[in-house]
């Protein structure tokens, strides 16, 4: 209690002095929340672009077709395969694709389009593809009895062959058998998802439309699986790859989004890194702050620790003073800057960032378009990590001051000789 | 002596304070001084004392000697028949915490802390419980003359009253012996006789034993022992009534 009275007491002697350290701390730690949770805001809309429009958080292909993905390459897909995948803990649902490569075309114009055979009612449990419906509807749950199959394309494609809704598609792709298969399309709707891939080349069809164009029958070349934690995906995968395995499906291999897209994950993992870059920078230039505050304050009361060490004072009390005080100072300053960092980081997870003054509309980063506006991510992490690590900064930095005062004779001390 | 240092017999049959042969030589670049040349003395429990000489005679280096924060270079000091002159740092400071209160010629109180808080800071160190600290800091601020000045920090204080303070300070965890620096050194005549009659009366009440260093005239009227030194020697230790 002495110590924590002295050591508040001590910090109120020079008000400015140890305003402006704590002011530093403040300002660094709000400002390291704030960047946190743009980064964690932009990441996530990274992650989320590819994972919830495309990729999902688990793919389940052929082994073969995971080394080099061919139109032969599919797997059957069966009730035991489904019900395999949806019974393993953690797994939230799971959407079959047959995935072809053609040309895509409307008249005098085609493309190369990337052709997905899905189901209108499963897929959307998995991916937010038909959230993006810009213009006409969504996939009907079956397939039309009577005239040309639906589909739904990119806004991109729609733009590259000046389609609309309403107007009729040729598809050409290859087929398992090596022939090339065909089918006309009616489109009944324009979908604009962020995911680069999908928005300027995906052609979205009923699978049986899909399993004719390529003569393939009950059979897919990737299911796509949601889960219910999306960092923990390599645990459920590994869970998920048991379970088949013991079903006698060990042909397949279910890979995490991370393992789907490396580039993104290695994304991340630099992203990381360079935030330890600057959390080191910034947690030194705080740290030279609170140093010199720090020893400053110490080395003018030389005399006084000279006299409380003179009278009985432990070495270890006059350390532990000192550690008290920068501790103090750290929780203040971290925790003014916490509270600014919050309200700001808070505001902007709420009503986003403006980036629209910065960002080209038609930007993409590995598939995916840069939004307008970034919506921060705040969590306890956010907030703990930059709190957390500027008070352990401040205490560092009373470390050296502390050991100094330990090292002092009583009587030099006194006389203001050290 | 118990296991946390605290005298319990302060003489027995021994002087309370037992110097023998202490040297001091300090260094200062080549140059050697010796501020203490071979010093003997006893200073006995209950005694009022002072080391008297002129500037650079060695009095503080002796009373720094005796206090534990200095060691001699050469010779010994017994303190309650405790060899007390190769303790180490930590060592020390425990000692001086149970057995030693000082008195410094700047007054040296804590800022940050009231006059009742410095009062009882030492009992503070030696982990006395509350109501024991309240009773004896509050009693003692009295009796030399503070009451209704607990509150005050040390700048609202005059340098008579940061005086008292620093005496009751050096009283209240109830010491031994009482080592004072020249004391009077920053006060006018006036509170120097005040405080030396104070300080008289609580070594005649408390019977705690004081040994001042000090040239000034009047320290050296009031104590009834005058050990002078000289160049690092005692060369007159004279009792008050022994002809």
């Amino acid at each position: 209690m002495l110590s924590l009275r002295m050591a508040i007491r001590n910090l109120l002697r020079n008000r400015w002095r140890s305003g402006l350290a704590a002011g530093g701390i403040a300002v660094a730690t709000a400002m390291l929340i704030w960047n946190l949770g743009f980064i964690d805001g932009f990441l996530d809309m990274m992650v989320r672009g590819a994972t919830d429009v495309e990729t999902g958080h688990l793919q389940i292909q052929d082994e073969r077709y995971v080394e080099q993905p061919a139109t032969m390459d599919y797997f059957e897909w069966n009730d035991e395969v489904r019900q395999t995948v949806e019974a393993t803990p953690g797994v939230l649902a799971v959407t079959p694709r047959i995935r072809l490569f053609g040309l895509v075309g409307h008249e005098e114009r085609s493309h190369i389009g990337r052709i997905i055979g899905i189901d209108p009612v499963t897929e959307p449990q998995v991916t937010v593809m038909d959230r993006g419906i810009v213009d006409g509807r969504w996939l009907d749950e079956s397939m039309p009895e009577t005239g040309p199959a639906e589909v739904v394309i990119g806004i991109g494609l729609s733009r590259t062959l000046r389609v609309g809704v309403g107007d009729e598609l040729v598809v050409i792709a290859e087929a398992v058998d090596g022939s090339m298969g065909d089918g006309l399309l009616e489109i009944v709707g324009i979908v604009q998802t962020g995911n680069s891939r999908i928005d300027r080349q995906a052609a979205l069809l009923h699978m049986e439309e899909a399993e004719f164009i390529a003569a393939m029958e009950g059979a897919v070349h990737e299911a796509v699986v949601a889960i219910e934690d999306p960092p923990d995906a390599p645990d459920t995968a590994r869970a998920v790859q048991q379970r088949l395995n013991a079903a006698g499906y060990d042909h397949l291999r279910v890979r995490p989004w991370q393992e789907v897209e490396p580039a993104l994950h290695q994304m991340l993992l630099y992203t990381n890194t360079a935030n330890f870059v600057i959390f080191a920078i910034i947690f030194f230039i705080v740290a030279l702050g609170v140093l010199n505050a720090l020893r400053m304050s110490a080395r003018e009361r030389y005399r006084e620790f000279g006299v409380m060490m003179a009278v009985g004072m432990s070495r270890a009390k006059m350390f532990s003073l000192i550690v008290i005080e920068g501790f103090l100072l750290g929780v203040v300053g971290a925790a003014l800057g916490a509270g600014l960092g919050a309200a700001i980081t808070g505001y902007h997870s709420v009503r986003g960032l403006d980036l629209s003054g910065f960002v080209d509309g038609d930007a993409t980063y590995m598939g995916v378009s840069f939004a307008d506006r970034i919506h921060f991510v705040i969590s306890a992490e956010t907030l703990l990590l930059p709190t957390l690590g500027l008070v352990m900064v401040s205490v560092v930095c009373a470390l050296w001051p502390a050991l100094s005062a330990t090292r002092l004779v009583p009587r030099d001390a006194m006389s203001g000789r050290d | 002596m118990t296991d946390d240092m605290k005298i319990e017999d302060p003489a027995g049959d021994r002087a309370l304070i037992e110097v023998r042969d202490v040297h001091r030589i300090f260094h200062d670049g080549a140059v050697e001084v010796h501020a203490l040349r071979g010093v003997d003395l006893d200073v006995e429990a209950g005694e009022f004392s002072v080391l008297a000489g002129p500037s650079g005679s060695g009095k503080t280096t002796l009373l720094n000697v005796i206090g534990c924060l200095d060691r001699p270079t050469k010779g010994t000091v017994h303190i309650g028949g405790i060899e007390v002159s190769d303790f180490d740092r930590k060592k020390a400071a425990e000692f001086r915490l149970r057995n030693i209160g000082f008195v410094f010629q700047a007054y040296n109180l804590i800022p940050v802390l009231s006059a009742y808080e410095n009062a009882e800071f030492v009992m503070l160190l030696e982990g006395i419980d509350r109501e024991e600290r309240k009773k004896t800091v509050e009693g003692l601020l009295s009796e030399v003359g503070l009451e209704g000045m607990f509150d005050r920090r040390p700048h609202e204080l005059s340098g008579g009253q940061q005086q008292r303070v620093a005496v009751v300070r050096a009283l209240a965890g109830h010491p031994m012996v009482v080592l004072a620096d020249e004391p009077t050194a920053n006060l006018d005549s006036k509170a120097s006789e005040d405080l030396l009659d104070l300080m008289y009366g609580l070594n005649q009440e408390h019977d705690v034993t004081f040994l001042f260093s000090s040239h000034d005239p009047a320290v050296i009227e009031r104590c009834s022992r005058v050990i002078r030194l000289d160049s690092g020697e005692v060369v007159a230790d004279e009792r008050k009534g022994e002809e």
